[in-house]
């Protein structure tokens, strides 16, 4: 499988990119909810089975129904609802935002089975296969618009360290930005199933700083062929 | 307006409510039609049963009543045993897979769903006019 | 007082031929439920490879394309061939008893149903005997995957098979529908219809709504695959996005499908063995018709990483339908609150419903949210989400409805002390299976994956699901045990084991063909309880 498993950075999850701290506070909030609501349900549920055993043959009083308990409940339920709403929502918005002058401009290509990264303004074309993922080289601190598609089947770009997936779809360029605040290499997959492959269809994203960067942009210019192993084409459509 | 039609009347309502928000919203299509469909096929129920309003009313939706007043009436006329429900969905087997592998099994399929559609609307005469 | 005493024996036991052409609702049930048996064990012993496949990193035990088609028949059987069919089965057989009906209204109709159901997940099964193999592009078939890129007939297979059974379950939600509409006993207004037959007259209107996109996208496939259409490939105008537009507004109503049928058998169990009336039934409708409206419109939360919806509509949708399904819960407790409670194996069954679900419910809420979605998507949190609601809710009602309904429909009780050792065997088991999944999603192990590769606390998560997944199976093997040596050695149920409030305990075990002798008076949802405790007022 994926050789780059063993090089990969061990970030915590969150802390790779602004995005990913964002996403990592709307878990925790939703998870303090979940264990609230979900921690009060079975306390009285395992009340109710410990406290009401049958005892005898008397009937218990045969309540139908509490018309301010039901009211209640409801009303503490979509004002919960309402809540997590709001803060998903102001969330979606900032990890949505694109930059309007991104550090790179990067068009990623979902094909089966690997990726094609081609950088934007005359920058380097780099294409992957199963045995040898391909590289996604982008500075630190700085916004990097990735526009994503597919030349086939369904994909999903997917870095788990950055707690962010996006479709590569047939017909459709879809955008975001990736701004990596922790310099590091990070295991990428493929998250939609695709065929065959679909589990071999791996790739890294490397963050180095800016100069590393600009010398990595430099050396691959000069060079002036598309790099990355499958540099005679192989794998891509 | 009984309780059936409330519920069919007012999902299509709603479905029309959600149907224009998600266009104003979205400006899809494929969701929004489907929604508007969604609104058009339960009204169509909801007409239609207020057009076959029946006359009394079901005695099911009157609350004193019991089932012993109506002892002895005629429930309703239910067919047993018929050999046609398992001839017509081996012939939409059949009949399908043809589509797939050629032309003389989708026709070797018809014919089955030919003669069960046949044999049921003669046996759902007979019934009636029993 | 018992009604049933004087009532007529069930008929003479039928042949092949008789069980062929019957067109009676309690023999066409028992057909439904058998078979989704069937397939239930089949379906079972494909995840049970797909786990035997998973136990190890970077060890696959089976071919990609043998993986990929375990995956596909498996979700696809369970989905449509058990859990749904299941809850249709069941309605078959108790509906027309619990309305006081006779049978359903249309038993022909009814009869083809059931013998769709069946050819039809023959022949979706059968790609399995083909060249190429089965389907193998997911129970969701993604276009252009489904088209494109899967050439064989195996994908043709399953498309007309789920014709077929798309087809029985309209005929089915039409049938319980008009029988509820039109052959309530006297006195049965629709306020006083059992909760069960409440949420599949509701599950039925979703099918009528749900079920038609879902045969007219698979008719859109095959026209794409074999009759030179571009509906779904972009290259030539097509769109692979409206495609999941297509199948999520079926798809996500189809999920309700699969759970209110289960949340109303849940209700009839608990208020029984806690000898209270259920707390709500007001409430409970009204959350129920809440359910199956929000139910289409939250369709492309499954589609929040595409980009290419409104996520904000959906996501504000789906975190509003955790409402009416959290406000069950109230009903659920504030029926055993203060009653009588005793554990039966159906009751133990009902309450691990409620600790499963719950789980299942609240991950829900979590993957409502685009940004936790967008971290969670395809991988196996997804997975431990649905089979929490799926499997330790849906599934465990099955059996608590299985253990309840059975001696009405045999005559004969299931052994209660081999039904005690199935419910823990599972309880352990489902939640050893599928609770370290939200772990190895959050790790980011994803969806579909023929094998994994070795990072940290991968494989032990994997291992220690692959065990539960054989303590589960274990569960199974004594639930078909008990099925076997309660048959073999039969102990007699008589009409009314369990003290029932419904009017199915007011006849036979089994009941006789057309159900009822007398049908005793009816002034609430509980009409056998108000006959053997009149003046309980409530």
């Amino acid at each position: 499988m994926s050789g780059a498993a063993a090089e990969c950075t061990g970030a915590m999850p969150g802390e790779a990119t602004l995005q990913a701290a964002d996403i990592q506070h709307v878990w925790n909030v939703f998870l303090l909810a979940a264990i609230g609501v979900a921690g009060v349900v079975y306390v009285l549920i395992f009340w109710c089975i410990l406290r009401y055993r049958r005892r005898g043959d008397g009937l218990p009083p045969q309540f139908r129904h509490h018309t301010v308990v039901e009211t209640v409940c409801t009303a503490l339920a979509v004002l919960i609802v309402a809540g997590l709403f709001a803060l998903s929502y102001a969330s979606e918005v900032r990890i949505e935002r694109l930059d309007r002058r991104p550090a790179a401009t990067v068009r990623v290509t979902g094909f089966d089975w690997s990726w094609r990264f081609e950088y934007a303004g005359g920058g380097p074309t780099v294409t992957g296969t199963p045995d040898h993922p391909p590289v996604l080289v982008v500075p630190v601190g700085r916004p990097v618009h990735i526009d994503i598609t597919s030349a086939d089947v369904d994909h999903a770009f997917f870095v788990p360290a950055f707690l962010f997936k996006r479709d590569a779809i047939s017909g459709l360029v879809s955008a975001f930005d990736l701004v990596v605040t922790r310099p590091g290499v990070y295991r990428g997959e493929c998250a939609e199933f695709c065929g065959l492959d679909h589990a071999a269809m791996n790739f890294t994203v490397s963050a180095v700083t800016p100069q590393a960067y600009d010398q990595w942009l430099r050396e691959r210019r000069t060079a002036g062929q598309p790099q990355g192993p499958a540099a005679s084409g192989a794998g891509s459509p | 307006m009984n309780t059936t039609q409330s519920v069919l009347l007012g999902s299509a309502v709603f479905a029309l409510a959600v149907g224009a928000i998600y266009w104003f919203v979205s400006y899809e299509s494929a969701g929004t039609l489907m929604l508007l469909a969604m609104a058009a096929g339960l009204a169509m129920a909801a007409a239609y049963l207020a057009a076959v309003r029946r006359q009394p009313p079901v005695p099911a939706d009157r609350s004193g009543i019991s089932p012993a007043d109506a002892a002895g009436e005629p429930v309703g006329v239910f067919a047993s045993h018929s050999a046609w429900p398992v001839v017509l969905a081996l012939g939409c087997a059949v009949g399908l897979t043809g589509l797939i592998y050629g032309w003389w099994l989708a026709l070797l399929g018809a014919g089955g769903v030919t003669l069960a559609l046949v044999g049921l609307v003669r046996d759902d005469r007979a019934t009636r006019s029993r | 007082m018992s009604t049933a005493a004087t009532l007529a024996a069930p008929g003479p036991r039928l042949g092949l031929l008789g069980w062929l052409t019957t067109t009676n609702h309690k023999q066409i049930g028992v057909l439904y439920m058998a078979t989704t048996l069937g397939f239930f064990v089949v379906a079972g012993v494909m995840a049970l490879l797909i786990r035997a496949d998973l136990t190890v990193p970077n060890h696959p035990i089976v071919e990609r394309q043998t993986y990929a088609e375990l995956f596909t028949l498996h979700g696809t059987g369970m989905i449509f061939l058990v859990i749904a069919p299941f809850g249709l089965g069941l309605a078959n057989y108790i509906l027309p008893l619990q309305i006081g009906a006779p049978d359903m209204a249309y038993p022909r109709l009814n009869a083809l149903s059931y013998w769709l159901f069946l050819l039809g997940g023959l022949v979706l099964m059968s790609g399995l005997l083909t060249r190429d193999g089965a389907a193998a592009a997911g129970w969701v078939a993604y276009a252009p995957l489904s088209t494109t890129g899967s050439p064989g007939s195996g994908m043709d297979l399953w498309i007309v098979g789920l014709l077929m059974v798309s087809a029985s379950s309209i005929m089915t939600a039409i049938n319980l529908i008009a029988t509820t509409l039109l052959y309530r006993a006297p006195g049965m207004i629709m306020w006083r219809i059992p909760v069960f037959c409440w949420d599949m007259v509701v599950t039925s209107l979703i099918i009528l709504m749900a079920f038609p996109p879902l045969a007219a996208t698979l008719a859109m496939l095959l026209i794409d695959r074999r009759l030179g259409g571009h509906a779904f490939d972009p290259s030539q105008g097509g769109s692979a996005v409206v495609y999941q537009h297509l199948f999520w507004f079926f798809g996500h109503p189809e999920v309700y499908v699969m759970v209110l049928p289960y949340f109303g058998m849940i209700t009839e169990i608990i208020p029984v063995f806690s000898r209270k009336p259920v707390f709500g039934y007001t409430a409970f409708v009204l959350t129920t018709l809440a359910i199956a409206g929000l139910s289409m419109t939250v369709w492309a939360h499954h589609m929040f990483t595409t980009g290419a919806v409104v996520n904000p509509f959906f996501s504000a949708m789906s975190l509003l339908i955790a409402v009416p399904t959290g406000i069950k819960y109230v009903n659920w407790i504030g029926t055993m609150w203060g009653g009588a409670i005793v554990f039966p194996t159906a009751m133990l069954f009902a309450v691990g419903f409620l600790l499963n679900f719950l789980i299942g419910g609240v991950t829900g809420v979590m993957i409502a949210s685009p940004p936790i979605d967008f971290w969670a998507e395809d991988t196996y949190f997804i997975v431990a989400h649905m089979h929490y609601v799926l499997g330790g809710g849906s599934l465990f009602a099955l059996f608590a409805a299985v253990y309840y309904w059975f001696p009405k429909i045999t005559g004969v009780m299931l052994r209660d002390g081999w039904g005690r050792l199935q419910f823990w065997l599972m309880f352990v088991g489902f939640n050893a299976t599928f609770w370290p999944m939200h772990m190895l999603g959050l790790w980011g192990m994803q969806r579909r994956v023929v094998t994994y590769p070795a990072l940290p606390g991968w494989g032990t998560a994997n291992l220690i699901a692959s065990l539960g997944s054989a303590v589960l199976a274990a569960g199974v093997l004594v639930f078909l045990w008990n099925l076997w040596v309660s048959l073999r050695l039969p102990v007699p149920a008589g009409p009314d084991p369990w003290g029932g409030y419904t009017l199915e305990w007011a006849t036979t075990s089994p009941p006789p063909e057309f159900n009822f002798e007398t049908i005793p008076p009816i002034r609430s949802e509980r009409p056998v309880f108000d006959l053997h405790h009149p003046g309980a007022a409530s």
